[in-house]
């Protein structure tokens, strides 16, 4: 990667490219964003279109207990991803298993999940911090850039191929059961499979956006770009196209400001992209009503 | 005719039973993923338990040249020496005053045949900055970093480790040392985080005090 990054500070002292470009982790930052906003964008459509943000919200806390559980398995404190990725997978097939037999609301069970995780991450992190400095953890539990190394970058490009191959493969399955489980399972699709499969592939991009992101505001990044799409999409087409284009957006522009003002990434980029929702629903509210007041001058 | 004819699809669930089983299997595949991952750990880590605890911009000063050691050494006694004058004169001493009062590495050692330095004092609001320009290129670069207690916040309990001393007046200050590898491509003013800036923050010992 070495090359890469003297390719782009050279860039940088030229002027092509921003001045704060000559950093190597700036360089890993921006190209983080450019691999997490197709995966993220692209599964935040149907995240909400299957009602799962807070199954994701859910899986967020679930890898701080995740993290823990790394270090306490004696992972290094800038690798914990056999804890994370474990721990989180081992959690949705538990909240999908019992969401899908149980009479209780599915928000009533992920409640308990999130409650349940999240209690015994806490009840770890006080045996963590017997092991590790307390300002060592912290920046890995809630992201930051400047702990993003080659390999975390590589691992992420890794899953993103992965998940994106096998949304490609699955998606107007997913779509379809996503809208309409009866239907898609007469036309012969595996509603069940198709429901720990998304869970699992939410679960794996969930794990890997976590060192950029932070664990508390991850499901931001898989719930706000589709809400923000659903506000301007017109068609399910623009939908996803939107909903990367809004994921792209606020990544870029929360590593932007995280940069100039010195606040944690994972906090500018979700101030981005509320922003950037808030922004689509005045579009939104003000399209509307120029196309209904262009009918009404018809008629 | 016969394709486009309704036809009756009969939706045959999977037992909760024999799903229970698949999760259970695995679940299983997941867990024994893991401990296979954790046994072999494929990321670059020493299997030093020092260096299982640092962040990317951290480094462990016994891994640098002799010569960064000694000048961590030298910066580390002269922090205390700084220390002690802020404390009796309520100020900090700048780059000249150490070196008057013959404080390595502000006064150059002629016995030894090192880098010589540019040293100075900055202070940015309650962050006292010792920044050491090599004179050669290709040097490294050297940051003493002192960062004073907010008077307006309570007072913080002193930990005793590398990142903490205290004043006389029972003040706590927040003390890193860092190192940069390329000393000549410094940029006028440090920000609020080196390591943002391509510094190295060195210790002497574990950062997470494990023995």
């Amino acid at each position: 990667m070495t090359p890469l990054y003297q390719w782009a500070a050279s860039l940088a002292e030229r002027g092509i490219l921003p001045s704060d470009f000559q950093y190597p982790f700036l360089i890993r930052g921006f190209l983080c964003v450019l691999v997490l906003a197709p995966i993220l964008g692209g599964l935040s459509h149907l995240v909400v279109t299957r009602r799962m943000a807070f199954f994701s919200a859910a899986l967020g806390q679930a890898a701080l207990t995740g993290v823990a559980i790394g270090l306490l398995l004696g992972e290094p404190l800038n690798a914990p991803y056999g804890g994370m990725f474990g721990f989180c997978l081992l959690t949705t097939l538990g909240m999908v298993y019992v969401k899908r037999h149980a009479t209780l609301p599915p928000d009533t069970l992920i409640g308990v999940f999130h409650a349940l995780t999240l209690g015994l991450g806490l009840c770890l992190l006080v045996a963590l911090t017997r092991q590790f400095n307390v300002h060592q953890v912290e920046s890995v539990l809630f992201g930051s850039l400047l702990t993003v190394t080659d390999a975390d970058l590589l691992l992420l490009v890794a899953v993103g191929v992965i998940v994106a191959i096998l949304l490609v493969r699955e998606y107007n399955k997913l779509l379809l059961d996503s809208l309409n489980p009866p239907l898609a399972t007469v036309s012969g699709a595996d509603s069940a499979f198709l429901e720990y499969f998304f869970a699992v592939i939410l679960t794996v991009s969930i794990v890997v956006s976590l060192k950029v992101i932070g664990a508390l505001l991850v499901e931001a990044l898989v719930v706000v770009p589709a809400a923000a799409a659903r506000n301007v999409a017109g068609s399910t087409r623009s939908y996803l196209a939107w909903s990367i284009l809004v994921a792209f957006l606020a990544g870029a522009g929360g590593l932007a400001v995280s940069t100039k003002l010195l606040v944690p990434t994972g906090g500018a980029v979700v101030l981005a992209v509320s922003g950037i929702f808030f922004i689509t629903l005045a579009a939104g509210v003000y399209a509307r009503r120029r196309r209904a007041g262009a009918y009404e001058i018809k008629n | 005719m016969a394709d486009t004819a309704v036809q009756d699809v009969e939706i045959a669930a999977v037992s909760a039973r024999d799903e229970l089983i698949h999760v259970l299997r695995a679940a299983m595949a997941i867990t024994a993923g893991v401990w296979l991952y954790v046994t072999n750990n494929p990321f670059p880590v020493s299997s030093n338990a020092i260096q299982r605890s640092l962040l990317p911009f951290q480094a462990i000063v016994a891994t640098l040249p002799a010569e960064s050691q000694l000048m961590f050494r030298e910066l580390q006694v002269s922090l205390i020496e700084a220390e002690t004058i802020r404390s009796a004169e309520g100020s900090w001493p700048d780059a000249p005053r150490l070196r008057e009062d013959g404080i390595e590495p502000f006064a150059p050692n002629p016995a030894l045949k090192t880098v010589a330095y540019d040293w100075a004092m900055t202070r940015d609001r309650l962050i006292i900055n010792y920044l050491g320009r090599p004179e050669k290129p290709g040097a490294p670069a050297w940051l003493v970093r002192v960062l004073e207690p907010d008077p307006s916040l309570p007072r913080e309990v002193f930990v005793e480790d590398e990142e903490h001393d205290q004043l006389l007046d029972g003040a706590v200050l927040h003390v890193s040392i860092w190192t940069r590898p390329d000393g000549a491509a410094l940029p006028e003013r440090i920000g609020p985080l080196p390591q943002a800036e391509g510094w190295i923050q060195l210790y002497a010992a574990d950062p997470s005090g494990i023995r």
